[in-house]
């Protein structure tokens, strides 16, 4: 327990307390950010070794010892309390109900698209974005959240793409053949069921999938990615396992200003077991919290050149048509400007367009200059969207340093 | 594309050989189901051509140390959020240490320049540039690729030409003027007041005859820098006009006979020009002064005339001292107009001695002119080289200070523009310390703009403990704590920016 007082800017000393065994802390300052500079000075005091008083800590400490021990009661009173089990039949009660939903849904949705199909694409391209969003919304209200996500991605495609009238059709035709499949679910084999179910926006409990077994290996993170939509934040994670060469993805979710649960370098090996979602060819995933970082590789196994990139997409589709993106690795290739875009040539010449949406080209030119490179991201049959490079055995990153975009090293 | 409503072909005919029957459902589900069978076939199907591979050029290795990744972050920061003015002192310190961008930064930072400092600090791109301004023209850095030689002059863009013409005149003075003449009538003028102006760098007599006969170009600017240049040329045919025309005009009344000569002051008769002929207007005098001068046409030109030759010629003719013609000037008509001419005067041509005795001048008039003393005398040092500009700011600040000007002595620091030393550092802060001790509450002189500019600076190792003892001087409670704080803090960033530099 360490204590002191800091004279800020204020007329009061702000009193600023630490628990050791807990790492909790309390500062009377106004600052919004936890914590604040007054504990990290206090703290920073500590460790370069200051001499703190140990015993009788004044007033304000002993009162905020006083209510935490409180507080700390409270909470295990709570937890003590038998859980109230779970009522099968209100369970499946609920089910039902949402299966309902979004069997309207798919009406709707039905409808909607043979609406698009009808009139023309080039006429619903020539929508404002609410006739899209509507879609998604009325598709969030009938449960089926995965498919009011797929809505969302073509409101987007058919204002950025080129090719958005082939990127289209394709879209609303594998979401016909999503329909379709859901509709018939029971007679589909179990993985793709259970594929078709993620894809309309079902989702696994954690519990229920932390308790099984997964698959033990070091996993290496080759990919990181941060998303957000309105205020929620999505960290996407690759790791690929050094043995078992599966790609594992793993995803992390924060609202507003919360820090995320786990965190991942570029780099980092974790020793892991790893266990995945249900579905076709699975690879998201959960590690377990027993996971411990051993090391760091800053390599890129797997990589292989576009022909391989092709045909892995072909055979995946195989098992899975919905399939929109697939993650791979490729390389050794080069990096090319072709009027606005830039593209990947691999030794033979075959060439892979990059997404328009990558900044960093100039800049992984500049690293590059003009030798090979491996490159970590997603094909999804148009272009290729990367996340992470790996040039003379070091990776980097698609880094965005306060306004600057540049290729970040992992360290 | 047009949509299902305006085709009336059955959808069966779409995918004739379809292995599948296509499950019942309207004509826009059955046209959407073809269109997967169709699109996953491709999709699964498609491999891209072999074709001929590009041969692209692969860029030498990177021999040369590179800047270390936190200074770079540092620089992003600064890029974002400031402060603004040591981004060029970031770079300037980088160029200096011989390292080199990781490659990956370097068309990010190509971008925070502009084209004329990229030239500046090229050092830090290091040959990585020229491999990716082969690429694309746009990473091309104006004028350092290129050889100095008289083709690419002839044949360079107006901004490439200067860049090449600077260079030259550093070098070798006489072959860029031998350029310039070879295209002279030929260039457009805006181009013709562009090389003008770099024709001042390596400045000599030779220039003389040239410059002469840019006197007589059409174009204003072009006539204005050709004089400018001539005015810092004191041999020229142009200063001996210029003397010439001053010789009524500015003169001492004949010493009056007799023992008490040496006692009595002399009297300083000052005429004002009459007319302007026409040498004089090829030299460059206006005829009308700006409208928000309020002066006379005559006492213009007078000024005009005045502020070309150098006052150390004066003080040769008249054989007296910079301090005794100033006090003649000061009893005389005209004093304020004379006064002014003289300053100009010495900031074309400085001297340590008159740049003294004005500088006298102008804090002896601080009582009514306060901001102009200031300036004034911040113009005069300004002209001086940095080095010896240290030494007489130092003086100046001690001479305001001694007068109790505290307030002048603080805003001539801000206002002066080179890099202290460690004692014109001490002094500053010693003034500042007097002026908080003296002082009721805080002022616009130590404002934010004030602070950053004496944060840039400083030198910062004898800034820090002084800035730290004046905290310990001043205690908690004063309302100048925020702002000597911030200004703590800017110096503790400079550190830290010149550690990560060098680390």
């Amino acid at each position: 327990m360490i204590w002191g007082e800091c004279q800020g800017s204020g007329a009061n000393p702000y009193q600023v307390r630490f628990a050791l065994a807990d790492t909790g802390y309390r500062c009377t300052c106004p600052s919004r950010k936890q914590p604040c500079k007054h504990v990290l000075g206090l703290l920073y005091l500590y460790a370069g070794g200051g001499s703190f008083p140990t015993t009788a800590p004044p007033a304000f400490v002993e009162e905020w010892l006083a209510n935490r021990a409180k507080r700390a009661d409270a909470k295990a009173a709570r937890d003590s309390l038998p859980s109230v089990p779970v009522d099968p039949e209100a369970q499946a009660r609920r089910l039902d109900k949402r299966e309902g939903r979004i069997g309207l849904g798919l009406e709707q949705l039905q409808a909607w698209m043979a609406d698009i199909v009808s009139q023309g694409m080039a006429h619903a391209r020539a929508q404002p974005q609410s006739f899209w969003m509507q879609m998604a919304a009325r598709l969030v209200d009938a449960q089926a959240p995965g498919l009011a996500n797929r809505v969302r991605a073509m409101a987007a495609m058919v204002l950025t793409e080129e090719n958005w009238s082939e990127r289209l059709l394709g879209a609303l035709a594998r979401l016909q053949l999503l329909i379709d499949a859901y509709r018939r679910i029971e007679s589909l084999p179990t993985p793709l069921a259970a594929e078709a179910r993620s894809l309309v926006g079902w989702t696994q409990k954690q519990e229920e999938l932390l308790a099984r077994r997964g698959i033990s290996d070091h996993w290496q993170v080759i990919g990181k990615r941060l998303t957000s939509e309105d205020t929620l934040r999505v960290q996407s994670t690759w790791l690929r396992g050094q043995k078992c060469h599966r790609l594992a993805l793993v995803l992390d979710f924060a609202v507003g200003r919360q820090a995320f649960t786990s965190v991942f370098t570029l780099g980092q090996v974790f020793a892991a077991e790893a266990v995945f979602f249900d579905g076709v060819r699975p690879y998201r995933a959960l590690l377990k919290p027993s996971a411990a970082a051993v090391g760091v590789s800053l390599h890129l196994t797997g990589a292989v050149d576009i022909g391989g990139v092709e045909s892995e997409l072909g055979a995946a589709l195989v098992e899975n048509p919905w399939l929109e993106r697939w993650p791979v690795a490729v390389g050794p290739v080069t990096v090319v400007g072709v009027q606005d875009r830039w593209l990947l040539v691999d030794a033979l010449g075959r060439r892979l367009p990059i997404a328009r949406s990558f900044k960093h080209g100039w800049s992984l030119v500049a690293l590059t200059g003009g030798e090979t490179v491996d490159l970590f991201g997603e094909w999804d049959g148009f272009d290729f969207d990367p996340i992470s490079v790996c040039f003379n055995s070091m990776l980097y990153s698609l880094a965005q340093i306060d306004a600057v975009t540049v290729l970040a090293r992992a360290v | 594309m047009l949509g299902l409503a305006r085709h009336t072909s059955a959808v069966d005919e779409l995918l004739p050989d379809a292995a599948v029957k296509l499950p019942e459902g309207s004509r826009e589900e059955g046209l959407l189901r073809c269109a997967a069978a169709a699109l996953l076939a491709r999709l699964a199907g498609q491999r891209s051509a072999v074709a001929e591979a590009p041969a692209t050029a692969r860029a030498a290795n990177i021999a040369e140390r590179v800047i270390a990744d936190s200074a770079l972050r540092l620089l992003a920061h600064l890029s974002a959020e400031g402060p603004k003015e040591l981004i060029g002192e970031w770079f300037t310190r980088a160029s200096k240490s011989g390292r080199v961008l990781p490659p990956q930064w370097i068309p990010a930072v190509f971008e925070m320049l502009t084209a004329e400092l990229r030239g500046e600090y090229a050092s830090i791109f290091g040959a990585r540039i020229h491999w990716l301004a082969d690429q694309d023209a746009r990473w091309a850095i104006e004028g350092l690729g290129q050889e100095c030689n008289e083709r690419n002059w002839q044949t360079g863009s107006v901004a490439e030409r200067v860049a090449l013409l600077k260079r030259a005149r550093a070098t070798d003075p006489d072959t860029g003027r031998a350029w310039l003449e070879g295209t002279w009538s030929a260039d457009a003028p805006e181009a013709r007041e562009a090389f003008l102006q770099a024709l001042k760098i390596g400045l000599s007599s030779a220039d003389e005859v040239f410059l002469e006969q840019a006197l007589d170009d059409k174009r204003k600017s072009v006539r204005l820098a050709a004089a400018d240049h001539l005015s810092r040329l004191p041999g020229s045919a142009f200063m001996q006009r210029a003397l010439e025309r001053l010789r009524p005009a500015f003169e001492f009344e004949p010493r009056p006979a007799g023992l008490l000569a040496k006692f009595s002051s002399r009297k300083l008769r000052i005429e004002l020009p009459s007319a302007l002929d026409k040498a004089a207007l090829r030299d460059g005098i206006e005829i009308k002064p700006p409208a928000n001068a309020k002066v006379g046409e005559r006492s213009f030109w007078l000024t005009q005339m005045l502020s070309v030759p150098p006052p150390q010629e004066w003080s040769r003719r008249f054989e007296c001292t910079a301090t005794e013609l100033l006090d003649a000037v000061a009893r005389s008509d005209h004093a304020g107009q004379v006064f002014t001419a003289l300053c100009a005067a010495c900031v074309r041509h400085p001297d340590g001695e008159w740049i003294d005795a004005l500088c006298a001048g102008w804090r002896a008039r601080a009582a009514d002119q306060a901001s102009g003393a200031v300036a004034g005398i911040a113009a005069l040092l300004e002209a001086l080289p940095t080095d010896e500009r240290d030494q007489h700011v130092q003086a100046q600040v001690k001479a305001l200070r001694n007068q109790d000007l505290i307030d002048l002595s603080l805003q001539l620091l801000t206002c002066t523009g080179h890099a202290w030393s460690s004692a014109t550092t001490s002094l500053a802060f010693e003034v500042l310390l007097m002026h908080i001790q003296g002082s009721a509450g805080p002022s616009y002189l130590l404002g934010p703009s004030a602070l950053e500019s004496w944060g840039r600076r400083v030198d910062i190792a004898s800034a820090a403990p002084a800035v730290q003892r004046i905290l310990d001087k001043i205690g908690t409670e004063s309302p100048f704590r925020n702002a000597v704080e911030r200004l703590l803090k800017l110096i503790e960033f400079r550190i830290d920016m010149h550690k990560e530099l060098l680390a």
